[in-house]
């Protein structure tokens, strides 16, 4: 009697994991989320640059992605700052309902370890031996990594602590080490600053998707200012953002075109742009929570016999597909081993040999049954 | 230089052989390659010189059309905020109704106590209490300057009370300090055309007392305290006196203490910098705008920011309008024209370019005039000294509509701003000229106007020396030079004479050498020396170069500089009584002993005596070096252009 059950619903399940439905992301392949948030400005007026990023760090963990898989740099403490009405709390809006400073905020990189130098290390993984897990962007190449850069910027620059500044050829060559480490799937970078959109058009490696708030020559803006702190409390770009994406949840469906196609200049203060020549497959397909959520894909994946040459000595033994499931807790930590990557995605030719294998397994079921039976 | 001779080689012929055919001797060819050069340089230095009058003539006709245009629209830009970190009026004024009957509680506490003259003792005492009973950190600083006998008053004493709060939530290593005089700005004279419902009150030494001021400060004190985001330590000093309280407590303060000046020490350990600073003077009950006293000692001046903050901040948060010093941003009235001045005259006459025109020339004239002295206006002037960016605030008189609500909130938003500063204010402009409380002149569209009449004097002064060099071959440089050295140093003693012992004393000598030159004009001709010192074209480039120099330093000094030596421009007259009439034209108008004299005529010796009293205090305690300045340079050089032209 429970063959009769059980076999058509793991036949069901196993058929459902090969149909080609668009909201379970078989062509994107990704099993965890990364999030790269950078403030790149101190001081007491650059208040907002850290509210964006605070307001983004808690965005992002609303819509799943733990702390272990999120980076905040913060240079300047504001929530701590003498001259703060409301002291250890950091507001993005004026009606300051929402502290975005209040509870279980992990700060990774403070102060002056929010530098040019720091943000390549962790972007390529080059670190001292003695850098902590909580200071490396431990992603894969089933990561989906979302940047985040906010500060004071202009033509193909970002400016750090008013002292240094990281180029668009910096981090074009960083995503390229990032690509060529495989340490990450897909990769969104959304930038909020002035000429924002200049800091993106040096990337070349494959499977970004880049947003900025502003193009060559024009400036981003404060939305709006609270009297109180005396000063603006998010930039405007972010605000919009954010707001979008307050309205989404974890099993939302909104897709990365959507948001894109819901941008307002008139909103934003500003026309920001969108870069996605980089990206090969179709932005409609690519959902929000792909990036901002920690939702993953678990998959048990059947045998591939041609990828594991080197592992025939037992014939027909399938070779146990390593899971990842959420992609946190890792092995014991040795340098060499955490760049290490498996391609496991599935194409065209093997979903057809899956059919093939669902309708065998389905006509074999049936006679079994039917033997069951007799 | 090479160039410009090939560009002469096609001027000059070069010659190949003697006039008269013969072919040239080996030394004559030696001259010949010569001779071309020596005719260029020589076509060269002529052309200059044909050239030099016009350019001298261009230049200073073009520093005085570009002083005419100086209040037009045609030169400066609207005020603007430079420092990111300002972020002026951003801030919700909450200085409310409770404040204001502190403020004034204390105003009437103050006025009562004026009106039965308390002693400086008893209010430094009250003053001390009341901000020790708001919980600031209080103490009281007895100074005495012990001035020169010519200075008008022998000593300068008084009492500053001053209260000190550390910054709550950090230990801040910058400090404001906010600074009320007993006395404000208005002096004796305010009393004749003071209205009724200004209700001022008299401070016993010949001012108005500054009863708001002081209570403003004082309910500052107690509102400022309830809040935590203070993050640079306030410091509160109510002074006697006018400048030199503030004076001798920045000198103990900063414990660089002059040798004429005795004071007991402060109760406290400073130990931070005095980035900004702000002195309030409110006498009346109500006023109708802020006026900005902002020029410092020598014509220093605080950073433009300070001032565009301000003006921002008075007219968005306490919606103050603001006025450069006592002068209101208004248009004067139409004139009344008598019936024959024609109608488009009138109309020109009474048009509002012209009104406005006036204004600003009115307002520019009395910094220009400030500056040229190397006063302070207002009493923040000794801030300047230890690079403070300081200004006063005047609440102008007048019935009405603001007060003590408006103001404190234009103040607590003012203190939110300077609280929000991270370096000095270092981004705008520290050299410029206010043409109107919105409206500034960079360096750049001033600054021409002094070194064109630089210029001038310096072309002039080659000119002279080219010419001069020509008829007497140069020789007498060091007599020259001897001539001008020897005039500074006779005026420097004068100076010094002055200030020891005062006018009487400074008279003999002054006149002994004053008649110098005459004597030497009166001279008869085999006497005289032979060769006359050049000094015309010395003294010419000595002013060209003061004036060009110090444009930038101290513009309106080196203004005056470059229009009193217009007249020196001048060539000497050459028959005698001509000259020796020139030579006391001289002296009498242009150097400082004929001003002096001027001044003994007209106004009495009072008048001189204050004059003199006042300059000698500015320089011994205010550490103004202009007038020192005009007295020994400009002193010394107008003497011996006498003698020069005394010698003819």
């Amino acid at each position: 009697m429970r063959l009769r059950s059980i076999l058509p619903l793991t036949l069901l399940l196993l058929a459902l994991n090969y149909l080609p439905i668009s909201t379970w992301a078989i062509s994107d392949g990704h099993t965890n989320n990364w999030a790269v948030l950078i403030s790149s400005s101190r001081y007491w007026f650059n208040y907002r640059h850290m509210a964006n990023a605070l307001g983004m760090y808690r965005t992002v963990k609303r819509l799943g992605i733990p702390d272990s898989n999120i980076i905040l740099m913060l240079p300047d403490d504001v929530a701590c700052n003498p001259r703060n009405k409301f002291p250890g709390a950091v507001y993005a809006n004026k009606d300051r309902k929402l502290d975005l400073y209040g509870e279980r905020v992990e700060v990774d990189y403070r102060g002056y370890e929010v530098n040019v130098e720091n943000v390549i290390r962790l972007l390529t993984g080059r670190h001292s031996p003695s850098t902590p897990r909580s200071k490396r962007l431990l992603s894969d190449d089933r990561s989906n990594v979302f940047v985040f850069m906010t500060g004071h910027g202009g033509d193909e620059f970002l400016k750090f602590q008013d002292n240094e500044e990281i180029s668009a050829f910096d981090l074009a060559d960083a995503f390229a080490q990032m690509h060529e480490k495989k340490r990450y799937n897909r990769l969104l970078f959304m930038i909020d600053t002035c000429q924002a959109n200049t800091m993106y058009s040096k990337l070349y490696s494959p499977n970004i998707i880049a947003t900025g708030s502003s193009p060559l020559g024009k400036n981003s803006y404060s939305h709006h200012a609270d009297k109180e702190i005396g000063i603006a409390v998010i930039d405007a770009f972010t605000h919009f953002t954010l707001s979008h994406l307050e309205n989404i949840c974890k099993t939302s469906n909104a897709t990365l075109k959507g948001f894109f196609d819901s941008y307002d200049p008139v909103a934003i203060k500003s026309e920001p742009g969108v870069r996605s020549d980089l990206f090969n497959a179709s932005l409609a397909d690519v959902l929000l929570t792909d990036f901002f959520g920690g939702v993953a894909q678990v998959d048990v994946l059947p045998p591939q016999e041609e990828q594991d040459a080197d592992d025939s000595a037992v014939p027909g033994r399938a070779k146990e597909a390593p899971t990842r499931a959420e992609g946190t807790d890792r092995t014991p930590w040795t340098g060499e081993q955490l760049d290490r990557g498996r391609d496991l995605h599935v194409d065209g030719g093997q979903s057809v040999k899956a059919w093939v294998a669902v309708a065998v397994v389905a006509a074999l079921s049936l006679l079994s049954s039917k033997i069951a039976v007799l | 230089m090479a160039l410009a001779s090939k560009l002469f080689t096609l001027f000059v012929k070069t010659p190949t052989a003697r006039p008269d055919g013969r072919p040239f001797t080996a030394s004559e060819k030696l001259s010949a390659e010569y001779a071309p050069r020596i005719l260029r340089r020589r076509q060269l230095t002529d052309r200059i010189s044909t050239a030099l009058p016009a350019l001298r003539f261009l230049s200073i006709a073009a520093s005085l059309v570009w002083l005419i245009l100086l209040p037009t629209n045609f030169l400066g830009q609207d005020t603007y905020i430079d420092e990111n970190a300002l972020q002026p009026g951003g801030v919700a004024a909450h200085y409310g109704g409770g404040d204001v009957h502190r403020a004034d509680v204390f105003a009437r506490i103050i006025r009562e106590g004026f009106s039965g003259n308390w002693s400086s003792s008893d209010r430094a005492a009250w003053v001390e209490n009341e901000f020790s009973q708001l919980g600031y950190n209080t103490g009281i600083q007895n100074y005495t300057y012990t001035l020169l006998p010519s200075a008008s008053t022998p000593s300068l004493s008084g009492k500053v009370a001053y209260a000190h709060l550390a910054a709550p939530r950090s230990s801040a290593s910058e400090t404001i300090l906010l600074h009320a005089p007993w006395s404000s700005l208005l002096g004796e004279d305010a009393l004749q055309y003071a209205q009724e419902s200004w209700n001022l009150a008299e401070d016993g030494h010949g001012g108005m007392a500054n009863v708001r001021g002081v209570a403003m400060l004082l309910s500052l004190a107690g509102y400022l305290k309830k809040y935590s985001l203070w993050a640079k330590d306030l410091l509160f000093v109510i002074s006697d006196g006018q400048s030199e309280g503030l004076s001798a407590f920045l000198a103990a303060y900063h414990a660089e203490v002059p040798p004429n000046l005795n004071t007991t020490r402060l109760s406290f350990l400073p130990k931070n910098n005095i980035w900004t600073s702000f002195s309030l003077s409110y006498p009346s009950d109500s006023f109708s705008h802020l006026g900005l006293f902002y020029e410092g000692p020598n014509a220093h001046l605080p950073n433009a920011d300070m001032l565009s903050s301000l003006t921002h901040i008075a007219r968005y948060t306490g919606g103050i309008p603001s006025a450069v010093r006592g002068v209101r941003p208004e248009l004067r009235s139409d004139w009344a024209l008598p019936g024959w001045v024609p109608p488009w005259a009138k109309e020109m006459i009474n048009a509002r370019e012209v009104k406005e025109y006036e204004l600003a020339a009115r307002t520019l004239a009395e910094n220009i005039a400030f500056g040229a002295v190397g006063m302070a206006s207002g009493v923040h002037g000794p801030s300047h000294l230890y690079r403070i960016d300081a200004l006063t605030l005047h609440a102008i008189p007048a019935p009405g509509p603001h007060g003590f609500l408006t103001l404190g909130r234009t103040l607590e938003s003012y203190l939110r701003t300077f609280n929000n500063l991270l370096e000095r204010l270092h981004s705008s402009v520290f050299f410029y000229l206010l043409a109107g409380p919105y409206r500034l002149l960079k360096v750049g569209h001033y600054l021409p106007v002094a070194v064109l009449g630089g210029v001038a004097a310096t072309l002039g002064g080659i000119q002279g020396w080219v010419e001069r060099a020509k008829r007497s071959g140069g020789r007498a440089l060091g007599s020259a030079v001897g001539a001008i050295v020897l005039g500074w140093a006779v005026w420097g003693g004068v100076w010094e004479t002055l200030r020891r012992n005062g006018v009487e004393a400074a008279l003999l000598p002054a006149l002994s050498i004053l008649a110098l030159p005459l004597v030497l004009a009166l001279l008869p001709r085999p006497i005289r020396p032979r060769q006359p010192p050049s000094l015309s074209p010395l003294i010419l480039l000595s002013l060209g170069l003061s004036a060009s120099l110090l444009s930038l330093l101290n513009f309106p000094f080196a203004l005056a500089l470059a229009l009193l030596s217009l007249p020196f421009h001048l060539p000497p007259p050459s028959a005698l009584p001509l000259r020796a009439l020139a030579a006391a034209v001289y002296l009498a108008l242009l150097s400082p002993a004929g001003w002096a004299a001027a001044l003994r005529i007209w106004g009495g010796e009072a008048a001189l005596e204050r004059v003199v009293g006042a300059a000698v205090r500015e320089w011994e305690v205010n550490g103004n070096w202009v007038v020192g300045a005009w007295v020994v340079g400009w002193g010394g050089v107008v003497w011996a252009q006498a003698v020069n032209v005394a010698l003819g």
